[in-house]
This record gives C-alpha cells, sequence and structure tokens, in this order.
C-alpha cells in the first residue's frame, strides 16, 4: 500500500544477510556440519578401526553443531 | 554444430546426448582433434565482453539530462543493479560496488542468453571454467574487502567465532571454516555451472529425441512433434532460469561482501 | 519362515519414508511464514529470524535420513 517498508540495511553493525544469502547460509551449514564433522569421524573410524559408528556419530554431531550454528547466527532477532 | 547437421540429414541421430557434445569442435585450427583452446565457446566469450563495452560506451557517448531511449535503458540496468542489489543488500556503501556489480550481472547475464539465442545455442557458462572464474573472483572480492576493513586477524575472528559458549566452540568453528570459505565459492560455480549444463541438456535431448524418433520409425512422426513442441516450453523455462541464475549470482556475491563488511556481535 | 519379504535395496526405500515429514514440515514453516507476511508485512523481518530455527531443525532429519542411508546403505 504505502509501498515497500522493509527496512533497509544500514551497513552498520550487526546486519544479518537478508533474503536469500540467508536461506543458502542456513544450508550451507547444515550440509556443512555433517560433511566435516563426518569426514573427521570417518577419519577416526580409519584410525581406530571401529567400523563406521564413529563416522554415524560424527555425522551427528556435525548435524547439531550446524544446527547451533544457524540458531545462533540466524535465529536470534535483532 | 555443423557435424550435427550432417549426421542429422544422414539419418542417425547423435542420440542420447552426452557430456561429448558439449565439446564443440575447434575453429582455430579449423577441425583439429583435441584442440579446445579457441571454440564457438571462446568466440561467444569475447562476443560478449565486446558487445558490452561498446553498449555501455555508446549509451553514454553524449549523455544527455532527458534520455534518449539507449540511454535509458542502460540506466535502467545500472539502476536495477545498484538499488535493489547493491544498496539493499549493502545499504549505502553498496554504491561503491554497484559498477562491478552491474557489470558482472550483464556478463553474466549475456553469456546465459547464449544458450537460446539462435546460432549460438550453447551458454559458455556450460563449461565449469568460466563461472569457476567468476566465482574466484567473487571470493577473492569478499574476503579482500573484509580484510581491508576489519583487519587480518579481527576479520577471520568475526567470520570463524560463532557466538556461543566457549566450550561449544571446537565443534562449531571447524563448520563455520567450511561454510564460509571453502562452500561458498563452489556452490557459487557449481550452481551456474549446473542450471546452464542442464538446461542445454535438457534442449538437447528433446530436439536429438525428436529426429531420433523420426528417423527410427516414420509413424512416430507426431511425437516427435510433441518432443519439439516441448523443446519450445523448455526454451521459455531456460530464459526464466537465465534471469535468475544471474540475478542470483549478483545477489549473493552482494550478500557476501555485506557480511565481510558486517560489524559482528 | 518369513511373511513377507523385500529384497534389494530397503536403504531407498527408508530414505523415501524418511523424506515425507521434513518435507510437509519444512512446506508447514515457510507457509505460515508468508501467511504472516501477507496479514502484517512489518511483521516479516522480525519473524524471518524463527523461520530459519524451524527450517534447520526440520531439514537435520531429511538430511540425516540421507546421511544414513549411505552409512547404512550396505547392511541391507
Amino acid at each position: 500500500m504505502a509501498g515497500d517498508q522493509t527496512p533497509r540495511p544500514t551497513g552498520g553493525p550487526d546486519d544479518v544477510p537478508t533474503g536469500a544469502g540467508q536461506g543458502w547460509t542456513a544450508l550451507s551449514y547444515l550440509i556443512g556440519g555433517m560433511l566435516v564433522w563426518g569426514f573427521i569421524g570417518w577419519l577416526v573410524d580409519q584410525w581406530l578401526d571401529t567400523g563406521g559408528i564413529a563416522t554415524g556419530i560424527g555425522v551427528v554431531l556435525g548435524m547439531a553443531g550446524g544446527i547451533i550454528l544457524v540458531v545462533r547466527r540466524l535465529g536470534t532477532p535483532t | 554444430m555443423f557435424g550435427q547437421a550432417n549426421v542429422l540429414a544422414a539419418g542417425q541421430a547423435a542420440f542420447p546426448p552426452s557430456v561429448e557434445d558439449f565439446y564443440l569442435p575447434s575453429i582455430l585450427p579449423w577441425g583439429a582433434h583435441d584442440s579446445y583452446w579457441f571454440t564457438k565457446i571462446t568466440a561467444m566469450v569475447w562476443i560478449a565482453v565486446g558487445v558490452l563495452i561498446i553498449f555501455f560506451l555508446a549509451s553514454y557517448r553524449n549523455p544527455q539530462l532527458v534520455p534518449t531511449k539507449k540511454q535509458w535503458f542502460a540506466e535502467s540496468i545500472y539502476g536495477f543493479v545498484r538499488n535493489n542489489i547493491a544498496v539493499d543488500m549493502i545499504g549505502h556503501a553498496g554504491v561503491r560496488f554497484a559498477p562491478y556489480f552491474t557489470t558482472l550481472f550483464c556478463f553474466v547475464l549475456l553469456t546465459n542468453a547464449f544458450a537460446i539465442i539462435p546460432f549460438f545455442q550453447i551458454s559458455p557458462n556450460s563449461h565449469i571454467a568460466f563461472p569457476a572464474f567468476l566465482a574466484v573472483i567473487s571470493y577473492l572480492l569478499f574476503n579482500y574487502i573484509g580484510i581491508r576493513h576489519h583487519g587480518f586477524v579481527k576479520y577471520f575472528k568475526n567470520s570463524l567465532i560463532p557466538p556461543a559458549p566457549w566450550y561449544i566452540l571446537p565443534l562449531l568453528i571447524p563448520i563455520e571454516f567450511f561454510s564460509t570459505f571453502l562452500v561458498r565459492p563452489f556452490s557459487l560455480a557449481v550452481r551456474l555451472f549446473a542450471n546452464m549444463f542442464a538446461g542445454h541438456m535438457l534442449l538437447l535431448v528433446f530436439t536429438l529425441g525428436g529426429f531420433a524418433m523420426l528417423s527410427a520409425n516414420t509413424w512416430l512422426a507426431p511425437v516427435s512433434v510433441l518432443s519439439w513442441v516441448m523443446t519450445i516450453a523448455l526454451t521459455f523455462l531456460e530464459f526464466l532460469v537465465i534471469v535468475l541464475q544471474a540475478y542470483v549470482f549478483t545477489v549473493l556475491t552482494a550478500s557476501y561482501v555485506q557480511g565481510a563488511l558486517a560489524e559482528e556481535h | 519362515m518369513d511373511i513377507a519379504a523385500v529384497t534389494g535395496s530397503t536403504a531407498a526405500i527408508g530414505y523415501g519414508l524418511a523424506a515425507i515429514g521434513p518435507g510437509i514440515g519444512v512446506g508447514l514453516v515457510f507457509a505460515a511464514y508468508i501467511q504472516s507476511t501477507a496479514r502484517q508485512p512489518e511483521s516479516s523481518r522480525i519473524t524471518l529470524p524463527y523461520v530459519w530455527i524451524g527450517f534447520a531443525v526440520i531439514e537435520a532429519l531429511a538430511l540425516l535420513g540421507i546421511a544414513f542411508g549411505f552409512i547404512w546403505a550396505g547392511t541391507a
């Protein structure tokens, strides 16, 4: 009605990336978390020869880390 | 392109299309095997660069206060990128980046658009090299801007350390590093490349499929026509994807620059 | 005696079933965001953080589904 009133970023402190950037950031935290810690878990697997458990634990840990990151970075209202 | 037309005329279509169809014949030297340094793809990139330079130079040759049509068109493009991408994402400081973003947007749009323009019919961005290099430039840009604005140590501290209690930080920092410094350039490049590759592959499948069905059995002619109607419909969809991917590439680059400039908590 | 037997990749069936829930869930989150923004546009910036929290937690299950599909692929 009165035009697009979504507030523009002032380029100052505490500006979160708006819109598309946030979406891709959230997705990359989730997938990246699983990949990084799944890979570390797989390395532990190769080292200790535990047959897949360490990879699974790594993936779940990475998933938890990804969720924590998304909540902290993108989920706190400014 | 000439090779395939001859094969089609001889009654056999190169179906199904494969990655080999993306390796175009070399123009200089003419018809050489395994020489890809100057093909239609290279010529298209040079044509895109030339068209953009000539267009923007010519429309600003004698700028009037009341713009001529060509000047208005060039100003609209620049205004769109400056207002809706640079200033929207970065704020007032974004005007500094608007020229680069306009160039980036127009270049990606033009090279993408070659996928549906007759006689060109393939986008240079369906070869991973071009999106990869554009992504590398965006990567260097946002890192350099961040380091120059914050200082080297402070920039990495801001980007890598999320607001979380100290005992969870070892879990989170590898994820942050991977996501910010590895996934971003990779996903920029692969997003553009995959969209252009898949679009071209789809058009190839439906076009060559029509010919393949026709040459296999003439009773399949109506199905061939249907296949070619699908090609036309997919070309319209491809147009949408072309504009969208150019926009997304530029918007994400602007978003990364904004993230690099933002102060942290 | 087997009452019913399934051969082939049960990991694939498992992932297919696991993708139903998160698919509906993410759709609900974004539907709610779109509706709330339509009712009161000024609230869009305030509710956006909650969209990402909801999306992350729900998508976690879907991504775990695909990850464990690969991890458990060999064990029939």
